[in-house]
């Protein structure tokens, strides 16, 4: 701990002297420019370097698969080849089987989100406005986040049957209390000197809501939808899994029963491909509100 | 704030706590209480849940069941911590290696794993190796973001300066990247005992012999017995609760300890 402190002390001191040092210079030779422009382009080839090592290793990992298969399990059922997984993936999308699976679980996994979005917003903000509810509610939150929700999935089946309406609820279940911690989350991470600039420069309530408080909170809720979204996926895939009479869980899971290794290959590709995008979208939306925020 | 303050906030956190406790059991039993004229919901008032509880817990065979969850689940926790630091370690420590780690560890971090069970159980067959295979595959990059997040905030700057002042690899390691690293290791350590549960679970409902999972979906698909599932369930709720509850209580400790803020879990 002294050492860190010590560290911590010293550092401050030689920032402030290089600042301090650097300011002189600068001002004196204009030096920041070259400084830039070389920050500009180590940046650019750390990222291209990075960019060549990505690639680099996505054609490793397709020519291991390859020559694994090709050379060494010719004849094993569970290694299909490449084509084989590709003739799978668009006879899958040709007859529906893969768009039937990844819509009916997608469509659930929609009103799931938007369910448990309706149910924590304003739960969420009530909390979130209020310090004595959100000191007693926050340590029962992150403990709910832990609660692996699909086993009450048997129970919601014998209670209303096979079929969507157990796996609606599941979806629901699973996204509403991740979604109302960061809903509790966004609330209170509005700046409270943002709201009081707005009430200074005479906005109205409403103006305040929805240009100050709503922009404020929608990093952290968008965080929220990101992570709700795949947990309310895991949990309707798993409910599909255990039983169900469509869907995604139950397509991989009827397949790999009738050992139809090149279609499973070919679903998981083709979903993994489909929720990458739809996480990677969110993330991007986030990075962008998150850089639009910014003070 | 005086110590008097500190006891009354205290006290009103407490009190909100008992009167929300007493309110959600008011409204739970007033819902079974409402559609109490379906059989299969007279299994879901709060006494009948309790029971059930109690009379899974006091069957012979839940024990083995038990401790082959338990077996499985420990196991994945220890291989799931070991794998996700060392990879949150080695890959946030440079910069090429972060930048091509950085998409992968994210993706996967919200991508369902479940969809790759069925690769699990085609390569690795039925059995323990299957089940904690796939609770670690679940679980390592819940434990790898936190710490690889955790590495590549690391200043830079201490480490440099830890180096000027004569201090070795080791002592570098051990007096300057772990403490700032613990709140991030912590945190990583608490998702991995999360989800490695959901993993063999989720494993054990696939296809198993044994364990809660698999004892859950036998009492769905083969008995139908209510009374059986929902003390299952209830079980299978309060268990990674339990843990988290634990690991949290020892996690503050460490931290208090050491005098280093938490993480957040939701950074």
């Amino acid at each position: 701990m002294q050492l860190r402190a010590a560290l911590t002390e010293l550092l401050f001191l030689m920032k402030t002297e290089t600042r301090r040092t650097s300011n002189v210079i600068t001002s004196v030779t204009g030096a920041t420019k070259i400084h830039a422009e070389r920050a500009s382009r180590w940046m650019n080839s750390t990222q291209l370097r990075v960019a060549v090592v990505q690639l680099g290793l996505l054609l490793f990992a397709c020519l291991t698969y390859i020559i694994v298969q090709g050379v060494f399990l010719t004849n094993n059922p569970l290694l299909p080849s490449p084509s084989a997984i590709l003739q799978a993936i668009i006879r899958g999308l040709d007859s529906g089987l893969f768009l039937r699976a990844l819509s009916s679980t997608g469509w659930i996994v929609l009103v799931g989100t938007a369910g448990s979005l309706v149910l924590a917003l304003p739960i969420g903000f009530v909390i979130g406005r209020n310090s004595s509810f959100y000191d007693a509610t926050k340590p029962i939150l992150l403990a709910l986040f832990a609660v692996p929700y699909f086993v009450i999935y048997p129970v919601l089946v014998l209670l209303l049957g096979i079929g969507d309406a157990p796996l609606y609820v599941l979806a629901i279940v699973s996204g509403v209390f991740p979604m109302l911690l960061y809903v509790v989350t966004a609330v209170r991470q509005i700046p409270v000197a943002w709201v009081n600039l707005a009430s200074t420069y005479g906005y109205p309530r409403r103006a305040t809501i929805f240009k100050v408080q709503v922009p404020a909170a929608l990093p952290m809720f968008l965080a929220g939808l990101r992570v709700t979204t795949g947990l309310v996926i895991v949990g309707v895939v798993i409910g599909e899994f255990i039983l169900s009479q469509r869907g995604l869980g139950y397509t991989l899971q009827y397949e790999s029963q009738l050992f139809a290794y090149p279609v499973v290959y070919g679903l998981v590709l083709t979903s993994w491909i489909v929720v990458l995008f739809l996480v990677l979208s969110l993330q991007l939306w986030e990075e962008h509100v998150r850089a639009w925020n910014r003070p | 704030m005086s110590r008097a303050d500190g006891i009354r906030v205290r006290f009103r956190i407490w009190t909100i706590r008992v009167y929300l406790g007493l309110a959600a059991l008011a409204l739970w039993s007033a819902i079974t209480g409402f559609f109490r004229g379906g059989s299969l919901v007279s299994h879901l008032t709060p006494w009948a849940v309790a029971r059930s509880a109690l009379q899974v817990i006091m069957a012979p065979s839940f024990v083995v069941d038990l401790l082959a969850t338990l077996g499985e689940w420990g196991i994945a926790i220890l291989v799931s911590l070991v794998l996700g630091i060392t990879a949150g370690l080695l890959l946030g420590s440079n910069r090429v290696s972060s930048g091509v780690a950085e998409p992968l560890v994210y993706s996967m971090y919200g991508f369902p794993k479940t969809l790759l069970l069925p690769f699990f159980l085609m390569f690795l067959g039925a059995g323990l190796v299957e089940k904690s295979g796939f609770a670690v595959f679940s679980a390592m990059f819940w434990v790898a973001g936190p710490v690889f997040s955790g590495m590549r905030s690391l200043d830079r700057q201490h480490l440099q300066m830890a180096t000027s002042f004569g201090h070795r690899l080791l002592s570098r390691w051990t007096k300057v990247v772990i403490p700032e690293l613990m709140p991030s290791l912590l945190l990583g350590a608490r998702f991995g005992i999360i989800i490695s549960l959901v993993g063999v679970l989720n494993a054990e409902l696939f296809v198993s012999q044994r364990g809660l999972g698999f004892l859950l979906l036998e009492s769905l698909t083969q008995q139908a017995n209510m009374s059986e599932v929902v003390g299952l369930s209830v079980i299978l709720t309060l268990l990674p609760l339990l843990a988290y509850g634990l690991f949290g209580l020892l996690s503050r400790v460490i931290l208090a300890r050491s005098g280093i803020a938490e993480a957040d879990l939701m950074s």
